[in-house]
């Protein structure tokens, strides 16, 4: 044992003076008896020293002494060498996504079995130098590189989980690499909720299973054509064990619809409820169930409110489509015949001309030289080429059911996104000159405008063609995901979903909804309700049982370590004023009786 | 607060009688017997017949035998009161528990079984005067009446034995059956109240309550000793050679009352808080002649 401090020893010199003040002080005690008259007249005894001193010694003094001590000893840091495991570097990375804000079947929630779980990692490897991550798709380094632990187990300790979408193994190996490289790390390891894919050495991964979950995975609501009201498309899943029931409610504030469900596990379903009367702009669904993630038993929608989008519509007339280009945004349907003033052009049943530029949406249309459009035949089954094309985001194809389609000859440079046996069903182009979105099928021959997926599927082709082209198209706002201020005017105030004022600085572009929620958006140009959901991937966690599994990892080696004895001693000095005080305050009670 | 007595030990109470010694004249019918002559099944004596004597009583037996006319009389049994003098200065308040609930707690089992042997009772307690006494009167009733005022005692003042035996004498003039029950630990004196209580001719049982710590002090070191009833204090040393001269000193004080009681014949019990009022009276009361 040494000591760090061993010059703090000299406060036990006021022992000393504590051990005088107790002998200098001249004290009695009082005895109370019914007559003085047996004790009159007694001689008062000269005392020894002996008894002196043992009178004086007395717990009270004691226990005053043994806390100087244990102060004192305290005081001079006192420290042991023990051999601990240690690592040349290690990365702890705490899942900080929305999902870890559900429940385990133990009923914790996952996060704080993370936490608890990084605790205990920190605790095993003192002194190995560690960085600790919360990990989502906006990734943060909670405490940066270091040996001492006390900033690593206070970040973790006061860490929550996010209500952001997960990150992926690439944004991990990036983080990592701005520590210092992978490489650096004998062990990194991944506490979550799903297993990291993508190779990343010397990981350590530990699972933590969700509980059942039951959730509302979309949300969309369009205005019917005739102005009768809206129509409300809702997917929810049930990844649970066992069937599911409850009664799903979709409301504006002031006119609501239920909806009964029962869902078998593992099933998704999607339901469509009428809301006459009803035009929003904000509307909420959920579900008056119970499980282990509630966050994910609500999403929000309101209709966008962004500049008009001028639209040049050529061909036949199609009420669904316009109502699914309405739902994006507000759309003004332009007379004149020159593109160039137009947003968009929508075609439906006919061909455009080849030298048409910007963006257009071929519906059961063909563009010379492009798309050539042939006779309807009998469709093959319904293939996903491209999966993870933006267009397809939070898109379900597998409910698309398609009567007739056309042969269809396309430009090689056209890409296939879904398709009908050989047959392309969605297709996308893009060139210097214009963007091409282009729909094969005749919409009337299929179950399209009939499905919650429907609106998703347009608002992500109408996002594909804005200017930002290389942004995800997503079909409406995700938490964690950035709201461009600008396409709704000069940003004045901005309020959050319970009505709390946001902070808006001057020059703010962009404002990233931390929550899901309503948001208000109050410009120079209106007030504009905003919704931010969660990922709907969030919803779903593999239900595997908690899982560590140890690739070839760097060998632990053990190191000594000076372990500090003086918080025990603190204790105890602690605990050994406790008693004194006590005592004290039990003589004085006596006496006072 | 804890009650005085408690069920268990009422019933243990319930068999326990008080020895009589010698006939008392009593007021009232009862189980004691009386020097009079009265109505009741023990045969007492023969007297010569006087006119007016109930003819039923005439011995004609003798009157056959002796040819004189006899009448036959039969003991009268009367009641004698019972008087609970209870000692409630400060003195009483000091110990574990307090001299005074052990004084309390003792009074009230000799009122029950007073009161079981249909004798009246009475509850005088005191200090240095006579504080609100309660008359003797028969019945469970007036056990309520003695509980309630023994129950929550309050200590205080002086003690003054010889002035509160002489207002008691005024305030009773029959004379009964006294349970002085006090620590006796003062200067003021006692002797001569009990002159006039024997006197008067009362039955006189002297218990001395007191603390054990009173009997043999443990305590060691420099001490404000103070005199719990007028707040006298001194200072002292106190060693194991103070303790045992004071010990020698209330051994002397104590061998002095007991030869004035015993000199009187009157039973006189010194009892240290630490034995059950149980054992006081099971054991003590019964072996010193009290009770039965």
């Amino acid at each position: 044992m040494t000591l760090v401090a061993p010059t703090a020893l000299y406060l036990l010199l006021a022992g000393g003076a504590i051990l005088l003040l107790y002998f200098l002080r001249t004290r009695s005690r009082r005895h109370e008896v019914s007559d003085l008259f047996l004790w009159d007249g007694l001689p008062s005894e000269p005392r020894s020293r002996a008894a002196r001193i043992r009178q004086r010694l007395e717990p009270l003094l004691l226990l005053q002494l043994l806390v100087l001590t244990l102060v004192s000893v305290a005081l001079a840091g006192p420290a042991m060498r023990v051999a601990r495991p240690h690592l040349a570097g290690m990365a702890v990375v705490l899942d900080g996504s929305a999902s870890m804000r559900s429940r385990a079947r133990d009923g914790t929630v996952r996060y704080e079995l993370a936490r608890q779980a990084a605790l205990d990692l920190l605790r095993r490897y003192p002194g190995s130098p560690v960085v600790v991550v919360q990990f989502s798709s906006a990734p943060s380094v909670l405490s940066s590189f270091s040996e001492d632990h006390a900033d690593a187990l206070r970040a973790v300790s006061t860490s929550a989980p996010t209500f952001l979408a997960d990150g992926t193994a690439a944004q991990l190996r990036v983080l990592l690499e701005s520590q210092g490289g992978a490489g650096r790390f004998d062990r990194i390891f991944w506490l979550g909720d799903h297993r990291l894919g993508g190779a990343i050495p010397n990981l350590e991964e530990t699972l933590f299973p969700p509980d059942e979950n039951l959730a509302v995975t979309a949300f969309n609501v369009r205005q019917n054509p005739d102005g009768s009201g809206s129509t409300a498309f809702v997917r929810l899943v049930n990844h649970g064990a066992s069937y599911r029931e409850g009664n799903a409610k979709v409301s504006d504030g002031v006119r609501a619809a239920v909806l009964s469900f029962v869902l078998a596990p593992g099933r998704e379903e999607a339901y469509v409820l009428p809301l006459p009367g009803s035009l929003g702009p904000v509307f909420v669904a959920s579900l008056d169930t119970k499980d282990g993630f509630p966050d994910d038993d609500v999403r929000y929608f309101t209709f966008p409110a962004l500049i008009e989008r001028r639209i040049r519509w050529i061909g036949e007339e199609n009420r669904y489509l316009l109502a699914a280009l309405q739902v994006a945004g507000p759309v003004a349907l332009l007379a004149s015949d020159d593109p160039s003033a137009a947003d968009l052009v929508v075609a439906c049943g006919t061909t455009v001309p080849a030298e048409t530029t910007g963006n257009a949406l071929l519906v059961h249309s063909g563009l010379a030289g492009l798309v050539e459009i042939g006779g309807d035949a009998e469709p093959g089954p319904l293939v996903v080429a491209a999966p993870d094309d933006p267009l397809l985001a939070q898109v379900d194809p597998s409910n698309f059911r398609v009567r007739a389609s056309p042969s269809v000859a396309l430009d090689e440079e056209v890409r296939v996104i879904l398709a009908l046996g050989s047959q392309p069903f969605l297709c996308r182009y893009a060139d210097v000159r214009r963007r091409i979105v282009f729909v094969a099928p005749d919409l009337l021959e299929t179950n399209l405008p009939l499905t919650v997926d429907f609106p998703l599927l347009v608002a992500n082709i109408l996002r594909s063609f804005s200017s930002s082209s290389d942004r995800e198209a997503t079909a409406d706002v995700l938490v964690g995901e950035p709201i461009a201020l600008g396409d709704y005017g000069r940003a004045v105030r901005l309020k959050g979903p319970r009505g709390e004022e946001l902070p808006l600085p001057a020059g703010t572009e962009t404002f990233v909804p931390p929550a899901p929620g309503v948001y208000t958006l109050s410009t120079d140009r209106g007030t504009f309700p905003v919704a931010a959901n969660l990922d709907p991937a969030e919803s779903f966690s593999p239900a595997e049982s908690s899982v560590l599994t140890s690739p070839a990892t760097a060998p632990e080696t053990r190191k000594s370590a000076l372990v500090g004895l003086w918080p025990y001693l603190a204790a105890l000095a602690l605990l050994a004023l406790l008693a004194e005080d006590l005592l004290y305050r039990g003589a004085t009670w006596r006496r006072s009786r | 607060m804890e009650p005085l007595i408690d069920e268990a030990f009422l019933r243990r109470l319930a068999n326990l009688k008080f020895i009589v010694k010698g006939r008392r004249k009593g007021k009232l019918a009862g189980t004691h017997p009386s020097p009079r002559a009265g109505t009741s099944v023990e045969f007492a004596d023969y007297r010569d017949y006087s006119p007016g004597d109930d003819f039923r009583y005439i011995d004609w037996n003798l009157l056959g035998r002796l040819d004189r006319v006899l009448v036959k009389t039969f003991v009268h049994e009367a009641d004698r009161p019972i008087y609970l003098l209870v000692d409630l200065s400060a003195s009483m308040r000091l110990g574990d528990p307090p001299k005074a609930r052990y004084a309390a707690r003792f009074a009230a089992a000799i009122a029950y079984v007073g009161l079981r042997e249909l004798d009246r009772v009475g509850l005088y307690p005191f200090c240095d005067r006579l504080l609100s006494a309660i008359p003797p009167r028969h019945g469970m009733g007036q056990m309520n009446h003695i509980l309630r005022a023994l129950q929550d005692v309050a200590p205080a003042g002086t003690t003054s034995l010889d002035r509160t035996i002489g207002d008691f004498l005024s305030a009773s003039r029959e004379s009964g059956l006294v349970f002085l029950v006090s620590d006796l630990l003062s200067r003021s004196g006692y002797q001569e109240g009990i002159a006039r209580l024997l006197h008067r001719g009362d039955d006189i049982v002297v218990v001395q309550v007191v603390d054990p710590q009173e009997l043999h002090p443990q305590m060691e070191g420099t001490f404000e000793i103070r005199e719990v009833e007028s707040g006298r204090s001194m200072e002292l040393v106190v060693g194991r050679r103070t303790l045992a001269q004071y010990e020698r000193r209330l051994g002397l004080f104590l061998d002095e009352m007991t030869a004035f009681f015993s000199g009187h014949r009157i039973p006189h019990f010194l009892v240290p808080t630490d034995l059950p009022v149980e054992r006081l009276i099971h054991e003590r009361l019964r072996a010193g002649g009290v009770l039965q």
